[in-house]
């Protein structure tokens, strides 16, 4: 057997050896993979060496820093919600008699509670009697505020009827036909777990109290969705970028014409997802780090996020926010950044395949938000028009998933057809997208590159 | 040994190149062909970015696109249109090509050392290739294409908006790499050829027109080649070829049977050949 002058140049001439056989040489397995790592390097530092990719990460961590502040300082309400996250330490955060004698206990020692060092940090520089008044002041308003708003509270599940709600949305939206036998399907597995929060008594967590609804939307309608929505945007203009790289630099003919050739673009396939998502889980940290560290020690994370002060709405009617199965607002915090991260993918994946295919960043970028857009159209019309069957159906892509964010792990109301539809929504375009890239790279492998 | 065995291209209804067939051992071959013959799609399909619509292309008698990155292993490719990253230097370009062909990196570096050496860019290896002429990056193609040591060299118009000095340059850089390994040239510059060229390949209506020495592709046109003095009448089976600025005035170059009186005979040369190969 003749040996190769150099292990990377596998000699043809009269060794005996097959390609196959070549390739599955013990160190030519270890320079494969090795290389594979080396190249996957180069295509991430081509990636991030973009000036377009940096500045747009760095303006949405800006974005959603100012975000989050805009709402702990501007709106209304966000000292009681830290008022009532320290309170709740003292009280335990589920409201019924013992939190009742608990709140008793702190009334009684109110007058103590300033003389004791339970100011933030920041607030033990403002060192003057006036200031110190007026926070007891305060507090005492915010406690008025709290007893109120947690007296008398009873657990909204205990007589919950899940059907009721059905048959008031099935007769308020004229839904008929499969769509309404869905959802009368949907809500009857929704029973069962409005019987299990029932029985955990889910609804009587204190949260933030009034200020929970406040909070939580800050959380998720505004910082989450921000979140998702610029990781998404991101995603696509990596996978645009990464995919036809070698077209903007008219590199593509060299580069093909190497060892590893065509198959580069599996390569560029794992560096992109590999940065979406590291841009994904800088801007999740950073954006919801900043909002725990200023809303602290606000919000409970160990509070139910099915409690009866979180609701979601429809047509002005406020309905309780059941998910599927319990979660705490710190577990449901960690599912939505989760499929938070599956949709950044779907993004990606799609993306990628369009860049495969149309050979150029803006067409594919043009062409995607186009495609969301008739997505959303066809939802609005199908809404107005009563068509339910094509309305939930249009819920079925990776746009209404994306849309339906501040719904996932609920019943989503009239856009869900059946439990856990995100879910199923994610697992299907993730076999789809798969289906989608392994035809792409089928089809670059077999054309023609001019 | 490189085949070429009956390999059609079509486009649609339009053919490209038709029923070519061809054989390359080491050396150098020339193809030359006029704008728009198919050497861009004959380059592009032994470097297998285009697939044959039928025949096939053989190393050593098994089909490369069989071999796929065992035949891409042996190949050193400069496109026609050579891209680069403008803010990568050439080391950093080289290095990610070497990565490209697996290179170890020990290797890869004394490599490219060896190749900047050879193509005269150590002096700039570490600047950026935005501030590069064209013949410097044309430079920096020949030696990516060389940086697996390939077995087979091919090469689309390299000389393509070069200056003369950086052509003559590039020809002795070509001439030197040709010992032992198949170069194929692409050109429609007849002079890049002329003289390292040991095989002269001419496509003509996307057939394959002949495939010979340089030598032997002149001897066709000997004692038919002559000057005449511009303002003698050319006879109807007279094929001009040019003109020049000679000491009495403009001289016709023309190829003829039947030369007029004051016609002078001249020795044929490739660019003779190839204008009337394809003035016809």
């Amino acid at each position: 057997m003749m040996k190769p002058r150099h292990k990377n140049r596998i000699s043809l001439e009269g060794n005996g050896m097959d390609d196959k056989a070549a390739d599955i040489r013990k160190d030519g397995l270890v320079i494969r993979g090795a290389a594979n790592r080396d190249l996957l390097c180069w295509e991430m530092k081509k990636l991030w060496s973009q000036p377009m990719i940096l500045v747009f990460l760095l303006i949405c961590i800006v974005f959603q820093i100012f975000l989050a502040a805009d709402d702990r300082y501007l709106e209304p309400g966000g000292d009681y919600a830290i008022y009532v996250a320290r309170m709740t330490k003292e009280t335990g955060r589920r409201m019924g008699r013992e939190f009742t004698e608990a709140m008793n206990g702190t009334g009684r020692n109110m007058r103590n509670m300033d003389a004791k060092d339970e100011t933030l940090p920041w607030e033990k520089q403002d060192g003057q009697q006036i200031a110190a008044q007026a926070k007891v002041a305060q507090e005492s308003v915010y406690r008025q505020q709290f007893l109120q708003e947690t007296a008398d509270r009873e657990d909204i599940f205990a007589d919950y009827s899940c059907m009721k709600l059905a048959d008031g949305l099935l007769r308020q939206f004229y839904i008929t036909g499969w769509p309404a036998r869905m959802m009368e399907r949907k809500y009857e597995k929704q029973q069962e777990a409005v019987d299990l929060l029932a029985e955990r008594k889910d609804s009587l967590d204190v949260s933030s109290a009034g200020m929970t609804q406040q909070v939580a939307d800050a959380l998720f309608q505004t910082q989450c969705r921000m979140l998702i929505t610029e990781a998404m945007v991101l995603s696509v203009l990596m996978a645009l970028s990464v995919s036809g790289s070698e077209r903007t630099a008219h590199t593509h003919l060299t580069v093909c014409v190497t060892k590893t050739g065509r198959k580069i673009q599996y390569v560029k396939a794992a560096a992109g997802l590999m940065s979406a998502l590291a841009a994904y889980g800088m801007l999740a940290v950073s954006s919801i780090g900043f909002f725990a560290l200023i809303w602290y020690p606000a919000p409970d994370w160990g509070s139910s996020i099915s409690s009866q002060f979180h609701h979601m709405s429809l047509a002005g009617t406020e309905l309780p926010f059941i998910t599927w199965k319990p979660f705490t607002t710190g577990e449901y915090l960690l599912a939505v950044a989760g499929m938070g991260a599956v949709v950044v993918m779907l993004f990606y994946g799609l993306a990628f395949c369009l860049g495969l295919w149309i050979k150029s960043a803006w067409a594919g970028f043009v062409l995607l938000i186009l495609l969301v857009a008739v997505n959303f159209q066809v939802i609005m019309m199908a809404g107005d028009s009563l068509q339910w069957g094509l309305y939930l159906c249009a819920q079925w892509t990776p746009a209404g998933l994306w849309w339906s964010q501040n719904q996932w792990f609920t019943d989503m109301l009239i856009s869900g057809a059946v439990p856990w539809q995100e879910c199923a929504t994610a697992a299907l375009w993730a076999v789809l997208c798969l289906i989608l890239l392994a035809v792409s790279f089928h089809h670059m492998k077999k054309e023609d590159i001019n | 040994m490189l085949s070429v065995e009956h390999v059609t291209k079509k486009y649609g209804t339009f053919t490209a190149l038709e029923d070519i067939s061809l054989t390359f051992e080491n050396g150098v071959y020339g193809l030359l062909a006029p704008n728009g013959a198919g050497k861009t799609t004959l380059m592009k399909m032994l470097a297998t970015l285009l697939f044959p619509t039928s025949g096939a292309i053989r190393w050593d008698g098994r089909d490369i696109l069989e071999m796929d990155e065992n035949y891409r292993g042996l190949l050193g490719y400069l496109p026609q249109e050579f891209g680069y990253y403008k803010n990568q230097t050439p080391r950093q370009f080289l290095r990610y090509i070497a990565a490209l062909q697996r290179m170890e990196k020990k290797y890869a570096e004394e490599k490219i050392d060896e190749l900047l050496e050879l193509v005269a860019l150590s002096g700039v290896r570490n600047k950026k290739m935005r501030q590069f002429s064209g013949g410097m990056i044309q430079r920096v193609g020949i030696a990516q294409a060389m940086l697996n040591d390939p077995k087979l060299l091919i090469l689309d118009e390299p000389t393509a908006g070069l200056d003369p000095k950086e052509r003559v340059r590039f020809r002795s850089l070509i001439h030197g790499l040709a010992k032992d390994r198949i170069v194929i040239l692409s050109t429609h510059i007849v002079s890049d050829i002329e003289t390292i060229a040991s095989q002269v390949i001419m496509i003509r209506e996307h057939r394959l027109y002949c495939c010979d020495s340089p030598a032997n592709i002149c001897a066709a046109l000997r004692g038919k080649v002559f000057e005449v003095p511009a303002e003698l009448p050319l006879g109807a089976e007279t094929f001009l070829l040019g003109e020049r600025q000679g000491g009495r005035g403009t001289m016709l170059r023309v190829v003829t049977d039947c030369p007029p009186a004051q016609a002078v005979a001249v020795e044929p040369g490739l660019e003779d050949a190839f204008l009337y190969i394809y003035g016809e």
